[in-house]
C-alpha cells in the first residue's frame, strides 16, 4: 500500500531525512517514532505531497507521491501536526468545504458528515466556531476531516499532543476501529498507546531509520538479559549482596518506584537468559532472612527501548 | 470548476467572518462619497469621471487589502499544509480565490450605484459614459486584484503582500502621470501610455469601448493569474 525508498530531504547542507526506506501493507497500522527533531514531520510532508523529496520515491496505492500527486492525494487523509483549521469558519461549515473537496458524493455528504460528527464526538460543537473550541476538540475536528472521504490511507501526525487521558483514550479506540479498513501511519512521542494500536513501528532518529520491526520482535532482539523485578524488605546493601550470589545473577541494580521506604527497596536483577531464574531467586530472597514482597517478570518496555535507540547525539546507537 | 467554487465560497464565507471586509468597505463609500459630494456641490458636475478617478486611487490601496491574505495567511496560520495535500489542482484554488476578490470588487461597486442615481435626478449625465466607466472599472478593478493576488501568492506575510501589491500599483499609477509630466510624443511616451493601467481606462469614461484596452485588461489578468499559478506551482516544488 505504502512503498518508501530512499526517501531523502535535503535542507540545504542540512539532511533532515535520510534514505528512508519502509513499506506498510494494506490494513496495517504502522508507528512511526522518533525524538523531536528526528525528521518524522518531514517524511509525512513528503508522503502527503507539500514537499518535495530531494531524493528517492514513495508509492502509496501504487502512485507516485511526486509524479501522481493528485491522484495520491485522493486517496490519503491527512492530520498535520499543528491541526491548521480555518479559525473563522464553524465546524460544520469546514467539513463540508472538505466533503465538497474531496469529492463527496453530493446526496450521501450531508450523512457521511453527521457520522464522521458522531464518531469524532464533535456533534455538540457543529455549530461552534472552530477559533473557539479547546485543543481537545480541534484536534478531533482535526481528525475529522482527515476521515472524509473514507480515504484509503490515513497519515496522523501526533494527533493525540495536548489531549487529556480520556480524550486520549477516545482516540486511541477510534484509530483502533479505524484500523480495519484503512492503512494508516501514526506519528507520536505516546508510546503507551503505539503499543496497543499499532501492528509494527519504524523508529527514526536524527532522520535515519534505526529499528523496523513489530513491538514484539523488537523487545526481543533487543532483550539481551532475563530481568525480574522484585521488591525485598532488607537492608539495601546486603539484600544486594546477597542477589548476586545467585547462580546466573549478572546484574542487580536498584529500581525506584513507590512502596519504598529506608527498609523496602525495589531491585531488577539481570540474569543470563538461558534459564528462568525466578524460583531460584525467590529461595534466595527467603532462605537469606529477608522479606519477599513482590517479584515478576520485568520485560523492556517500549520506552526503555526508544531510549536506547535514540540516544543524544555524541553516544553510539545500541546496547552496553 | 465545481472546486474553484468551493474554493471561493470558502473565501467568501471569510471576508464576512471578519471585520476587515466591513471596515475597508466603510472606508471606500465614505471617500468616494465624499468625492460625490465635492464632486456635485462644488463642481457642478454631473459626470461620474472624477469620482472614478478618486475610487480608482482608493482601490490601489482597497484592492491589496482585500488580496493580501488571500495565500498569505494560509502561509503564515499554516492552512496551506492541507490546503495543498487535499485533491485540488493549483489553478483551481488560484481562480477561487480570484472570483472571491472579484466578487467582493462586483459587490462594492454595486454599492455605488446611488452615485449615478442620484445624478440622474438631479442632472443630466451622459447614461453611456456611466455604463462603459463602470465596464471599465470592472476590468480595471480584475487587473488590480490579479495583481493582489499576484502579491499574495509570493509571501507568506499578509503585510508584504499588502506592501507589494499596492507598490506595483502604485508604480503603474506614477508612470501614468510620467506620461503626463513628458507631455510628449514618441516611442517612450506611447509605451509609458500603452503600459499605464489608468490611460486604458480613459476611452471608458467617454463611453468609448475600444477593443485594443480590454484585449489589455484580459492579457494582464490573465497573465497575472498564470503567474500566481506558477508561483504556487513552484513554491510547491520548492521548500
Amino acid at each position: 500500500m505504502i512503498e518508501v525508498e530512499g526517501l531523502t530531504k535535503e535542507f540545504g547542507d542540512m539532511v533532515a531525512v535520510n534514505n528512508v526506506s519502509f513499506t506498510v501493507e494494506s490494513g496495517e497500522v504502522l508507528g512511526f517514532l522518533g525524538p523531536n527533531g528526528a525528521g518524522k514531520t518531514t517524511t509525512m510532508r513528503m508522503l502527503t505531497g507539500y514537499l518535495p523529496p530531494t531524493r528517492g520515491t514513495a508509492r502509496i496505492v501504487g502512485k507516485d507521491v511526486f509524479k501522481d500527486s493528485l491522484a495520491v492525494r485522493r486517496k490519503i487523509g491527512y492530520l498535520p501536526e499543528n491541526v491548521p483549521l480555518y479559525q473563522d469558519m464553524s465546524v460544520s461549515a469546514y467539513l463540508n468545504f472538505v466533503a465538497r473537496v474531496k469529492d463527496t458524493d453530493n446526496r450521501t455528504r450531508n450523512d457521511v458528515i453527521e457520522e464522521i460528527l458522531l464518531n469524532c464526538g464533535i456533534r455538540e460543537v457543529r455549530d461552534k466556531t472552530i477559533g473557539k473550541l479547546s485543543k481537545g476538540f480541534k484536534q478531533r475536528v482535526g481528525l475529522a476531516q482527515a476521515l472524509i472521504g473514507s480515504p484509503m490511507v490515513l497519515i496522523l501526525d501526533e494527533p493525540t499532543t495536548g489531549l487529556d487521558p480520556r480524550q486520549i483514550a477516545q482516540i486511541r479506540d477510534l484509530i483502533k476501529q479505524l484500523a480495519s479498513g484503512h492503512t494508516i501511519i501514526l506519528c507520536t512521542h505516546i508510546l503507551p498507546e503505539v503499543s496497543m494500536v499499532c501492528d509494527r513501528v519504524v523508529i527514526i532518529h536524527n532522520g535515519e531509520i534505526v529499528a523496523q520491526d513489530s513491538v514484539k520482535n523488537l523487545t526481543k532482539e533487543l532483550t539481551k538479559t532475563q530481568m525480574t523485578y522484585l521488591t525485598v524488605h532488607g537492608p539495601s546493601k546486603l539484600v544486594k549482596e546477597s542477589l548476586k550470589t545467585v547462580e546466573g545473577v549478572l546484574v542487580v541494580e536498584s529500581h525506584p518506584g513507590e512502596n519504598t521506604t529506608d527498609d523496602i527497596n525495589n531491585y531488577i536483577v539481570h540474569a543470563r537468559l538461558d534459564r528462568d531464574i525466578r524460583q531460584v531467586l525467590a529461595k534466595s530472597v527467603v532462605n537469606a532472612g529477608f522479606g519477599l514482597l513482590e517479584l515478576k517478570s520485568h520485560a523492556l518496555s517500549l520506552e526503555d527501548i526508544f531510549l536506547q535507540l535514540t540516544p543524544k547525539s555524541g553516544s553510539k546507537t545500541g546496547l552496553h | 470548476m465545481k472546486n474553484v467554487i468551493t474554493i471561493a465560497d470558502k473565501e467568501i464565507r471569510a471576508y464576512f467572518a471578519s471585520p476587515i471586509a466591513y471596515a475597508t468597505l466603510f472606508l471606500f463609500l465614505l471617500i468616494s462619497g465624499f468625492s460625490f459630494n465635492y464632486s456635485v456641490y462644488k463642481e457642478n458636475s454631473s459626470e461620474m469621471l472624477s469620482i472614478f478617478l478618486v475610487m480608482i486611487y482608493l482601490l490601489i490601496l482597497i484592492i491589496p487589502a482585500i488580496t493580501m491574505h488571500l495565500f498569505a495567511e494560509e502561509r503564515k496560520s499554516g492552512t496551506i499544509e492541507l490546503l495543498m495535500t487535499y485533491p485540488l489542482q493549483d489553478w483551481e484554488v488560484v481562480l477561487g480565490k480570484f472570483s472571491a476578490g472579484f466578487l467582493l470588487f462586483i459587490g462594492m461597486m454595486l454599492l455605488t450605484f446611488h452615485f449615478p442615481l442620484f445624478l440622474f435626478m438631479w442632472g443630466n449625465p451622459d447614461p453611456g459614459a456611466i455604463v462603459t466607466g463602470y465596464l471599465g472599472l470592472l476590468l480595471l478593478g480584475g487587473t488590480f486584484l490579479s495583481i493582489g493576488l499576484l502579491s499574495t501568492s509570493l509571501t507568506s506575510s499578509p503585510n508584504v503582500a499588502f506592501m507589494i501589491g499596492a507598490g506595483i500599483l502604485f508604480a503603474f499609477f506614477l508612470l501614468g502621470r510620467i506620461v503626463v509630466v513628458i507631455a510628449g510624443t514618441g516611442p517612450i511616451a506611447d509605451f509609458l501610455s500603452y503600459i499605464s493601467l489608468i490611460e486604458h481606462f480613459r476611452n471608458f469614461t467617454m463611453g468609448i469601448i475600444n477593443s485594443r484596452d480590454i484585449v489589455f485588461f484580459l492579457s494582464v489578468i490573465f497573465f497575472m493569474l498564470f503567474a500566481s499559478i506558477r508561483v504556487v506551482e513552484i513554491r510547491r516544488w520548492k521548500s
